[in-house]
Parts: structure tokens; sequence; C-alpha cells
């Protein structure tokens, strides 16, 4: 009888941290309901983003207008969302999309085409939950 | 003096390039990883709920001694439509399916793409079943021990033979030593070299294991090179502990969770020790994605004092960044036995006046941090194996390269929405406080079984509890970070 008493609250113990848990964590909303229009500007010099490795910060379901400036021909990757952006020296560039996934995704500079292991990141976006 | 400055700076551009080879690497994490970090409101409930709830499981389990009702159990066969899967024709079937799935799998990295995302054999190996069967482990049971194509080669084989081949006595002082041994030569493999992924070096590799596995066996018996050299064996069972059933002869029970961790004597010293290896290596792999690591490396990387050394070993043809990694992955285990040595001291001053061995404290405890381990990986994992594990859908349908469409999946596009971070942070925060109040509650029952005064087993269980807090606390603030890959 007090093995299974015993039990009992152990598992009541850990259903009740789990409703405790789904509660709190609803009862917190994290940001707005809108989707909005969010407008990033990314220069970068030398193969470098100005001002050190950045992330930019959005809401799921924005959609997101990136501005890209470098000085030196690029190809990068938004990585998860697979938007390849090419950049040409001096002239100014438009990214647009929805920003539909959560996740943190890398923005990476491409070496080479075909050289899936060569890249490293420059950027970060990061999509939050609405 | 001009040599010396183009010296180092040839050194910076090396070292630049080797860190930024490092982002790009796969890493374990080859097919990338798209997690959000755990938000600030989310990390702090966890750590609150973790502290409140060690407290809570003290007060509930309070006058908890009787050492039987932890061992309840129920065998599942008595139900008649659960027979057969313990039969032997379905137990054949499954082994079969093994044997040929290693066969193929060892043909396909050899044959297949040898692009390691392109390939069956690394994403199986891997995801599917390196992170998949971790999970099945610790969360169902022990299938390793029924489909381990090693055991299964063995038996046949020998069968056919005859048991004609006399085995040596396996040397006690060996104890678990060679596993602990392949474990670090896996983890390296895993979470520091940059071959293991390569589908062709892979199947080499499994190659070489299989000889070490047959050898042993060979030479010291099946049971015995199993427990204590077969380091998958020995994994899949230590978190098979933690899983709700387990399998005997002739009956599959199902028992309270984590119940299997209790022990009724001290598990020994290399047992041990691979235990905490095992643990850390868990915990070594999200460390190496945090921006401290990153930052880690940059500061060596300019540090004044250590250059004329880094150069040195450059000159030499080291790895700078591999070889950082390594001294990280002897480091941690050996910080984190130390410290828990030092708490099971503690436990063992409070418990029994210090007349228990540090030692046997260690033998008795050390299990009870697995269900923690089981949580993180848990979290840590999830999104992983549903996202590159996905890879294995167009892969089934061409494994060989040959432009094969078997199951009309080839043109599989991998959904990396298919679950969103709202979900993974729920998952994540539920299964980090509930092994955390697993492993709470087994060590609170191992205190009580070992030491003979209950308000002194109550008592040893503060520093025990503070390390246990403070080992989640880590797991959670891993998961806080951004991932750096």
């Amino acid at each position: 009888m007090i093995a299974k008493l015993k039990s009992h609250n152990f598992y009541q113990l850990i259903s009740s941290t789990l409703i405790f848990v789904i509660v709190l964590s609803n009862s917190f909303e994290l940001l707005g309901d809108k989707a909005n229009q969010q407008t990033f500007k990314v220069e970068i010099t030398n193969s470098k983003v100005n001002g050190g490795l950045k992330t930019l910060k959005t809401v799921q379901d924005d959609t997101i207008d990136i501005f890209w400036k470098s000085d030196k021909a690029l190809s990068l990757h938004l990585h998860g969302y697979d938007i390849p952006i090419n950049l040409i020296p001096g002239q100014p560039k438009k990214t647009t999309f929805k920003a539909s996934i959560t996740g943190r995704f890398p923005i990476s500079i491409h070496k080479h085409q075909k050289d899936y292991g060569s890249h490293h990141n420059i950027l970060y976006l990061e999509v939050y939950p609405r | 003096m001009l040599l010396k400055l183009a010296k180092l700076k040839t050194f910076l551009i090396i070292l630049g390039a080797t860190y930024f080879s490092v982002s790009s690497a796969w890493g374990h994490a080859f097919g990338s990883r798209y997690d959000l970090p755990l938000p600030l409101w989310l990390y702090l409930f966890g750590a609150g709920s973790s502290v409140g709830l060690s407290f809570l499981v003290m007060v509930v389990f309070f006058n908890k001694s009787n050492s039987e009702k932890h061992y309840i159990k129920f065998d599942l066969l008595t139900f008649s439509f659960l027979k057969w899967l313990t039969s032997q024709s379905f137990v054949n079937l499954i082994k079969t399916l093994s044997i040929l799935l290693f066969i193929f799998l060892l043909l396909a990295g050899f044959y297949g793409d040898p692009n390691p995302l392109n390939n069956i054999t690394s994403i199986y190996i891997w995801v599917i079943w390196w992170v998949g069967m971790t999970f099945f482990s610790a969360l169902i049971g022990n299938l390793w021990s029924l489909i381990n194509p090693w055991t299964i080669f063995f038996t046949f084989f020998t069968r056919r033979i005859g048991k004609s081949q006399t085995c040596r006595p396996y040397p006690v002082s060996l104890d678990r030593w060679p596993s602990v041994l392949l474990l670090f030569i896996f983890a390296w493999m895993e979470l520091i070299s940059e071959q293991a992924e390569d589908p062709q070096i892979l199947s080499c590799l499994i190659l070489i294991y299989s000889v070490i596995t047959w050898v042993g066996m060979t030479t010291y018996g099946k049971v015995k090179w199993l427990e204590n050299g077969e380091v998958f064996h020995v994994i899949f069972s230590l978190l098979a502990r933690f899983a709700p059933l387990y399998r005997t002869q002739k009956s599959l029970y199902i028992r309270i969770p984590s119940t299997g961790l209790i022990v009724n004597r001290p598990i020994s010293f290399a047992e041990s020790c691979f235990v905490i290896l095992f643990l850390s290596t868990v915990t070594f792999d999200g460390i190496l994605e945090t921006p401290i690591w990153a930052s880690i490396l940059n500061s060596i990387s300019e540090s004044l004092s250590l250059r004329p050394l880094l150069i040195l070993m450059q000159e030499a043809g080291i790895n700078l960044i591999m070889f950082i990694k390594t001294i990280a992955l002897i480091g941690i285990p050996t910080v984190f036995f130390i410290i828990f040595a030092g708490f099971c001291h503690l436990t063992a001053e409070l418990g029994s006046s210090g007349r228990m061995p540090t030692l046997d404290v260690i033998g008795y405890f050390v299990l009870s941090l697995v269900p923690i381990a089981i949580a993180y990986h848990l979290a840590h994992y999830l999104t992983y194996l549903l996202i590159a594990g996905q890879q294995i859908i167009p892969l089934t349908s061409d494994p060989f390269n040959l432009g094969w469409n078997l199951f009309g999946t080839s043109d599989y596009v991998t959904n990396i929405g298919i679950i969103n971070a709202k979900v993974i942070w729920y998952f994540a925060i539920s299964a980090i406080i509930i092994g955390h109040v697993f492993a709470i509650y087994i060590a609170h029952i191992m205190a009580l079984e070992i030491f003979s005064n209950k308000k002194m087993a109550l008592s040893s269980q503060y520093p025990m509890m503070a390390m246990m807090i403070g080992y989640t606390m880590i797991s959670l603030w891993v998961l806080s970070q951004p991932i750096i890959e």
C-alpha cells in the first residue's frame, strides 16, 4: 500500500511538473501577434561583416528585407532557407523572404560551389516562434 | 626578424584558416543544426524548478527505506498477444535483418556517394543509429543486445565451427578499461576527427572495429568481451538501465524508469570512469558549439606566450584545433571526475562519518547521474534526429548513387520546419527537469540503502544534490547558448 502510494506520489510529482511547465510557458507570450516587416542592413568589408559577427533577430512569419553591400564579389548562402546571395562589389543588393521557419540559421561565404566543406559563417539569422 | 614576422603571419593565417575550417567541419553535427538557444525566462524557470524539485523529492521520499518497492516489475509476456515479441522466429528475423543491414551499410560506405551528406552509411551510422539508438535504449529498452551484428556473426560462426577453441580467462586487472579506451577513441572520432564522416573511412573503421571485437570475443569469450570491451554494448546497456523495459531469456519486464540504475554493490573504478567519460562527452559535444568555446580558441590563438609553441607545433604538422580539442576531451572528463569524487567524499563523510571509502561511494552514486545526461542528450539531439535524419528518406531510394528511385523518394527534400522552436524548448526543459528529478530520486534511494543511519543518509544527500543541481545547470546553460558552428 505504502509502496503504491509512494510511486503514485512520484508520478504525480512528475506529471504536475509537466503541466506546470506547459501552463507557465503558454502564459508567456514571447512577442506580439502581428507579422511585421523587418529590415536589416549588412555591410561587408574584406569578407567580414562590419562590427563583427552579428545575429539578425526576427519573429516567425515576419517579412525580412536584408540590404547588402560588399567591397568584394562574394557568394553567400543562407542555410536552412537555402537562399543564395551573390554580391558584386559596390552594388547594393536586397534579399527579401518570409521568415516562415523558426531556428538559428547561419549565413556563410562559399568559396567554391562544389566544395561542400569550404564555407564559414559571417552572420546568423534567428527566427523566434510567435 | 623579417623571417619571423613572415612566419608569424603565416601562422596566424593558418590558424585562422583552421579555425574557420572548424566552423565548417561537420563535427558530429554534419548536417547543420538550426536550434534556437533556450530563452532566458525558460532557462531561469528550469534552474528554479530543478532546485525546488530537488528538495521536494527529498521530502516526498523522506521515509522511504524499504528497497523492495523500487523493484516493482511486471512481465508483459503474461499478455498472450505480446508473446510473439520473444518468439524464436521473430528474434531470428530481427537478427537476420540486422546482419543484412550491416553488410549493406558496409557496401554503401565503400561504393556509395563519397559526400557524407549524400551517403546512406554516414547518415545512418551518425544520425539514425548513434543518436536514434541512444534514444531508444534510454526510453524503451536495450535493443542493441538483440541486434548487435558482431554478436550475431560471432555466435553463428562459433556454432558452425563448434566450441573447439579455448578461451583465455579475462584478466581481472583489465576490468572495463578496454571499453574506456575504445570509448575515448570513438568520442575522438565523433567529436574531433574530421575524417569519420567520410563514408569510405567509416566503412574501414567499422571493419577494423569488427576485427577488434571478434578477436576480443575469440580470446576472452563472447560475454566477457561484450561486458568489458564492446564499447557500444557497454554504452547502450548503461542507457538501458534507465529504460522502462528489460528483457530476460523468457520474460519482458516493465519497471519504473531509472530503477535499473540502482546497484546493490559499488561498480568498479574502471566502470565509473567509463560512465564519467561517457557523460562528459555528451556535454563536451554541446560545449564545442558555444561562443565561450569559440572565444577560448580565439584567446589561445592570440596569446603571445603560447605563440612560439603553437608555431613549433604547426611546423611539426600538428592540427592545432584538433590538438586543443583533444586536450579538452581528456581535461573535461578528468575535471568532472575530480569534482564528482570531491562531492562523493563529502557524501561519505556525512553519510558514514568517513567509514565508507570514497571510491565505493563513487561506485554507488555515479549511475544516478545518468538521467541528467540522458535528458540533456534528448534535449540536444531531438531536432538533429528529426531534421538530419530525414536525409535517410531520399538515400534509401538510391543508396549506391546509381540514379535509382527504389521507393520513389529520391527527390525528397529535407523539411527543416518539421518541428517548431517552441515545441523543442518545452520538450527540452521538460526533459531536463524530469531527468533531474529521476537523478535525485535514484541518489536518494541509494543513500537510504547504503547508509545505515537514516538521518545521516539524508544529510549525505545535500552535497550530492548540490552537485546534481550544478550538473543540470550546465546542461541548461549549454542549451541556452547560441550554437556557433
